[in-house]
């Protein structure tokens, strides 16, 4: 039997989580609602962030299908075009070098004409260049790239579509921004719902943290329970829009890809354990935040 | 148990509830503080309780000297003083019996085994033994003020401060509570009662303190409601 003076530090936090978890249990109502106000706003958030890293995928995807094509000289000396080669694989900015052989070239041609091919062989020689495609890691460095290969004796001329590469780069950094603004917003905006939320609970029950005070409560003891309290509910309605969110990831995930099938879209399988975290950490975090900032204008007594 | 010396108290909004008061309640005394609404009676009992600080003068209870606690000493303050309202105040999520507990808890006392019988013999000692488990709002009001009292008294305070505890109440409810508060007097609790009811005060003659205006106009042991 523990008697005054034995009552240790996990006893008042334990004694603390039990009142809290009474509160929401006997104040029901309030707490279906806090529960359903978190509920919503981390469902908005959680859609959107899966929104914004479908686009990052998207983004990434279209930028990597930027090339540098350098075309080399008809009878340019293969150990140039080796050294070309090798000094471009060393390269930090390049992701891979393929050789297209004026055989390889001809035969693509030929493909993209389809019946069209004979054509080419009224043109008698092959007057196809050799080419290097080089594919790069981020398409933003395909300018230096160029004017590098540009410079190369083997090189006869390189093509990188400078007018489209300088308009998708604006228009990528672009989206990417205004996805990071929207989730920021929205997070803000989560935040400060939930928070009011919590702040009209505790005021209804501003006279209980007096009575509380009055008898002799310090800070912590009036605190504890509505920390707790607060998390539970956070915690809950965080749990609520993550099965709704688990549901709803698949179906949503394909509807953008069969909507986007020009995309080699390919989305990171961590991405739905990452957002569950982040939800049901969001829940607890924003929760225990409301409830100490809500409860903190009424302890002054 | 109460001595105040030269206590006035302005509020920030110019209004001065208490002017140069300076009294000495001995312990074990039962003493009413009487006058009209907006005498200062609600302004004494805020400064006892360090619910207001005093803007001149010093106010000891127990022989500390209340304006001059840290604010982390307040609560440990406040743990030796029970107090009843005119409204109660109790906690409307929290049964009965966890309402009269809750200063054992504050104290650090969690053990349902050690408060339960102190919270029966509370609810025994003020009349109310069967409503342990009841919530406040299924109770009246005289037996919710007992629940107060039996809060207030739960962890033996010395001092026990009233204020207006028969004012929601009818006359026979009101007179039960003043019984009760003798009762507790008589055991060794020092208490003040803030009262408006005439009857009572006329009836048991004990020390009465008349504030008018925020000043001391009368104090009298063995004191009537008006001056004789």
């Amino acid at each position: 039997m523990s008697t005054r003076g034995h009552t240790t530090r996990p006893d008042i936090v334990l004694h603390a989580c039990k009142s809290g978890l009474q509160q929401v249990n006997r104040n029901r109502l309030m707490s279906i609602f806090s529960v359903a106000t978190s509920a919503v706003m981390l469902l908005m958030l959680g859609s959107f962030l899966v929104m914004v890293a479908s686009l990052n995928v998207t983004l990434r995807a279209l930028e990597q299908k930027v090339n540098v094509v350098a075309y080399l000289k008809d009878g340019a000396d293969p150990a140039a075009v080796q050294n070309l080669h090798d000094s471009l694989l060393k390269d930090a900015r390049v992701a891979s070098v393929t050789l297209i052989t004026k055989q390889q070239a001809l035969v693509r041609m030929q493909q993209t004409l389809g019946s069209q091919s004979k054509l080419l062989a009224q043109l008698g020689d092959n007057p196809l260049p050799a080419s290097f495609e080089i594919a790069l890691k981020s398409a933003g460095s395909a300018p230096q790239i160029a004017q590098l290969v540009q410079s190369d004796p083997a090189v006869e001329s390189v093509d990188y579509q400078q007018g489209v590469v300088d308009r998708l780069l604006a228009i990528t950094g672009f989206l990417r921004l205004a996805g990071l603004g929207l989730v920021v917003g929205l997070a803000i905006i989560a935040l400060f719902i939930i928070i009011n939320t919590t702040r009209i609970a505790v005021y209804g029950r501003r006279q209980e943290i007096e009575i509380m005070k009055l008898v002799g409560a310090t800070d912590w003891f009036v605190r504890g329970p509505f920390l707790f309290e607060g998390m539970a509910l956070g915690f809950m309605g965080a749990v609520v829009s993550c099965c709704l969110l688990a549901a709803s990831y698949r179906p949503i995930i394909a509807k953008i890809a069969s909507l986007l099938t020009f995309l080699p879209l390919d989305f990171d399988p961590l991405l739905l354990p990452k957002l569950l975290g982040v939800v049901l950490g969001g829940g607890l975090a924003v929760g225990a935040a409301g409830s100490y900032i809500s409860v903190r204008r009424f302890l002054d007594v | 148990m109460i001595v105040l010396q030269g206590v006035s108290k302005t509020y920030p909004n110019g209004v001065a509830a208490l002017r140069d008061i300076s009294i000495d309640i001995p312990e074990r005394e039962f003493a009413f503080l009487v006058g009209p609404s907006g005498a200062g009676k609600s302004t004494f009992i805020k400064l006892l309780i360090r619910d207001e600080v005093a803007s001149k003068g010093r106010v000891f209870v127990n022989g500390q000297d209340v304006g001059r606690l840290k604010r982390r000493q307040v609560p440990h303050f406040r743990r030796k003083i029970g107090v009843v309202f005119q409204d109660f105040k109790l906690l409307p999520y929290k049964t009965v019996r966890e309402n009269v507990a809750f200063p054992l808890q504050v104290h650090g006392i969690l053990d349902w085994k050690v408060m339960n019988p102190q919270v029966e013999a509370c609810l025994e000692m003020v009349g109310l033994p069967d409503c342990a488990e009841r919530f406040p709002t299924q109770l009246s009001g005289g037996e919710q003020q007992r629940v107060a009292i039996a809060r207030g008294l739960i962890h033996h305070p010395l001092l026990l401060i009233a204020d207006e505890p028969t004012g929601n109440l009818d006359p026979d409810t009101g007179w039960e509570i003043v019984q009760l508060l003798i009762k507790i007097n008589a055991f060794g609790t020092t208490v003040l009662m803030a009262t408006h009811n005439r009857e009572v005060v006329d009836m048991l003659r004990r020390r009465v303190i008349h504030i008018d205006h925020g000043a001391i106009v009368r104090d009298e042991h063995e004191g009537a409601y008006h001056a004789a």
